[in-house]
């Protein structure tokens, strides 16, 4: 939809959507510096209410920054934090409408799986009868019902994972923050995990922000993604507007893999640096400074707009991958060929150092404008 | 619920039958891993449990005319709990070493709180260091020591002296219970404050935040979450401090004068004063208070061991 990179103008920036929809958080250029080193810069962001939503990005760009300051845990240097519609800046984590799922899960060893379950409630003086009830409905809906008296120490790393997830969601929260929930997880677990918690999500139909750094995870999560670089948010938008329009150069190495040529747009041609040009269409800005073209769009044909040399191949069940070196130049570049594909060129062969040309679907190219100059100093980072 | 837990997981308890031979077998290698325990059971075997029944025979034998003389009498506990200033002084100990404990406890668990959670690693070391530094010194050095900042020309008073607020020095320290309680509290701390600390240590202060996170204010997460975690060590921190108090002498001896006296200073003057069955008596008394202490706090962890596997 729309590449907001967060720039000099926060309050410009998102004009439109606190009016229209229910914002589960708000955040209001949200700054957070240790001494000189700055984690966040001047950020504005929109959670809707109901929505599922990632905070993505490699460590240090400021996602657990960002969750630690909507839980109330770490204090921002300036900006203000709202929970559906409430101002909540100035409020302890235990005052906020808000729970956390830990990476830890922080389950109390001293306290059964349904003390655990029902710790906020008895914060909260909720009649015991009702509290454990509550508690149990919170554990059937996680999968858990027979493991109410259970010490928390003998469950395996998925089932404490669900005990975080039920003893957070029993308190109704406006918002669940889930820091890395699955992080410990092995892959398998992992993936099962994420479907159970899709489905809790849209059963409970609480806000979640989900923090990770596995990009694979947010897209098949996410309803929307953040992707955050440096302290900034870089690009907001759904898996599929990341993943086809990145804004950056940033964000589509970050997101799948990706194809990038550099060159200049001439009309409907763009000239690669190695002198071949390519077609673009008409609609993209003037300015591009390159096409980012994804694996699987990349075709091996007879008669394409790129000349390549097989470099190496690599069957990989679902998809054969192969790197080509691009002539006259050393770039290289990737396709991702489907089993099906792979089988029709198996009968004129592609072998490693054969020549071979490369073609696209015109709209499958997405052209960036990358500010080289910008680039240089982005964020005035000391080092 | 316990049932269905045992019927899910066949292999957490022990096996069902297994062949003989193998029991049998696995029978000699638990006796062979004890050999290890020989020296200390015959260190303790002849230096404690030896002299222990012996203190225990003792206390039912007699003297006469300072010799001890084999014939089974009650007479010594009887003695004991008829005379006022016996019992006086049994319930006095009890309560000193409560207290004691208590005022330790209170002061170590705070330091190690303070110094787990808000030093960073490297000087929590150093002032550690600091702590268990007074233990390489000699203990009555360390008691001698107060002797002088308690007494009449020690600190306090020339504080006090010097501050205008009293003429001739103040008595109350020295050579009286406070001054006797004082010492005993400074003398265990550093034992309390080691095992706290480790306790502490490996605490895993993400519950904490955990607590806040579920509504509970940063004082009841304390109190609901960190304390109950506590509990053994406090437990355990306390037996270290309550029993050595209990049979301490030398300290009241040396700072209590004669309002000051302990249980440990009658047992030593009866052992002096060749009253080797009354002693004996009164011995068996106090390890009997610990017994009965040690048992009753055994079963309150037992219920609901918190480091269960």
């Amino acid at each position: 939809m729309t590449n907001l990179l967060v720039e000099d103008s926060p309050a410009s920036s998102q004009p439109t959507v606190s009016g229209t929809a229910k914002n589960a958080i708000e955040l209001r250029g949200i700054r957070k510096s240790y001494g000189d080193e700055v984690a966040l810069h001047e950020l504005d962001l929109d959670i809707l209410d109901g929505e599922f939503f990632c905070l993505l990005g490699p460590s240090g760009c400021g996602k657990t920054t960002t969750l630690n300051i909507i839980g109330g845990f770490v204090g921002a240097t300036a900006g203000a934090v709202s929970v559906a519609g409430v101002n909540v800046t100035k409020l302890p984590p235990n005052r906020r409408p808000i729970n956390t799922v830990f990476q830890s899960y922080a389950l109390f060893p001293h306290l059964s799986v349904i003390e655990n379950v029902a710790f906020g409630m008895r914060m909260a003086k909720v009649p015991k009868p009702e509290r454990l009830k509550r508690a149990q409905e919170a554990l059937d809906l996680v999968g858990l019902g027979t493991f109410s008296d259970r010490a928390v120490t003998k469950l395996s790393g998925g089932q404490a994972q669900r005990v975080a997830v039920a003893r957070a969601l029993v308190n109704k929260p406006k918002v669940l923050l889930l820091d890395e929930p699955l992080g410990a997880l092995d892959l398998k677990l992992r993936k099962r995990l994420q479907t159970e918690l899709s489905i809790i999500q849209r059963q409970v139909g609480t806000t979640f922000v989900f923090v990770t750094h596995d990009q694979e995870e947010a897209m098949g999560l996410a309803d929307r993604i953040a992707i955050l670089n440096g302290g900034r948010i870089e690009q907001i938008g759904t898996p599929e507007e990341i993943y086809r329009r990145p804004c950056s150069r940033y964000v589509a190495e970050f997101i799948g893999e990706s194809n990038i040529l550099g060159g200049r747009k001439q009309g409907e041609v763009f000239h690669l640096e190695n002198g071949a040009h390519v077609p673009i269409t008409a609609n993209a800005p003037e300015d591009t400074t390159s096409l980012v073209i994804r694996p699987e769009s990349l075709r091996i044909t007879a008669n394409g707009f790129l000349d390549a040399e097989i470099v190496s191949r690599a069957y990989l069940g679902a998809t054969t991958r192969i790197v080509m070196r691009l002539s006259g130049s050393e770039q290289l570049v990737v396709s991702s060929l489907s089993d099906h594909a792979l089988e029709d060129h198996d009968r004129t062969g592609l072998e490693i150092g054969q020549m071979v040309s490369l073609a696209w679907s015109i709209k499958a190219a997405h052209p960036l404008v990358e500010q080289l100059e910008k680039k240089e100093d982005p964020n005035g980072k000391s080092e | 619920m316990a049932t269905l837990e045992t019927a899910r997981v066949p292999d957490a308890g022990p096996g069902p039958a297994k062949p003989d031979a193998k029991v049998a077998r696995r029978e000699r290698r638990n006796w062979r891993q004890y050999v290890g325990f020989t020296p200390a059971a015959i260190v303790f075997g002849v230096f404690f449990i030896a002299p222990l029944c012996l203190i225990v025979v003792y206390s039912f034998w007699q003297t006469k005319d300072y010799n001890l003389v084999p014939d089974f009498t009650t007479k010594n506990y009887a003695t004991i709990a008829t005379t006022d200033t016996y019992i006086k002084t049994l319930g006095k100990t009890i309560l000193m070493a409560l207290l004691a404990t208590a005022t330790t406890l209170a002061i170590a668990f705070p330091f190690c709180y303070w110094l787990v959670r808000y030093v960073p690693p490297r000087l929590q070391r150093v002032l550690f260091l600091l702590v268990i530094l007074p233990f390489w010194t000699s203990y009555l050095l360390r008691v001698y020591a107060w002797v002088a900042i308690l007494g009449d020309n020690g600190a306090i008073n020339v504080l006090l002296k010097n501050l205008g607020l009293t003429d001739s020095p103040v008595r109350l320290f020295l050579y009286d219970t406070p001054g006797v309680f004082i010492v005993l509290v400074y003398l265990y701390f550093p034992f309390a404050a080691l095992t706290l600390y480790s306790s502490l240590d490996r605490f895993d202060w993400s519950l904490l935040r955990a607590g806040v996170d579920l509504g509970a204010s940063p004082m009841r997460s304390l109190v609901t979450i960190l304390l109950p975690q506590m509990k053994l060590a406090m437990v355990t921190a306390g037996i270290f401090v309550f029993i050595p108090i209990l049979g301490e002498y030398v300290a009241p001896e040396i700072v209590g004068g004669t309002n000051g006296v302990l249980m440990g200073n009658l047992i030593a003057n009866f052992f002096a004063g060749y009253l080797l069955p009354l002693g004996s008596a009164a011995s068996v008394l106090i390890a009997l208070v610990i017994l009965v202490l040690l048992v009753l706090f055994r079963k309150g962890l037992d219920t609901k061991d918190i480091y269960g596997s």
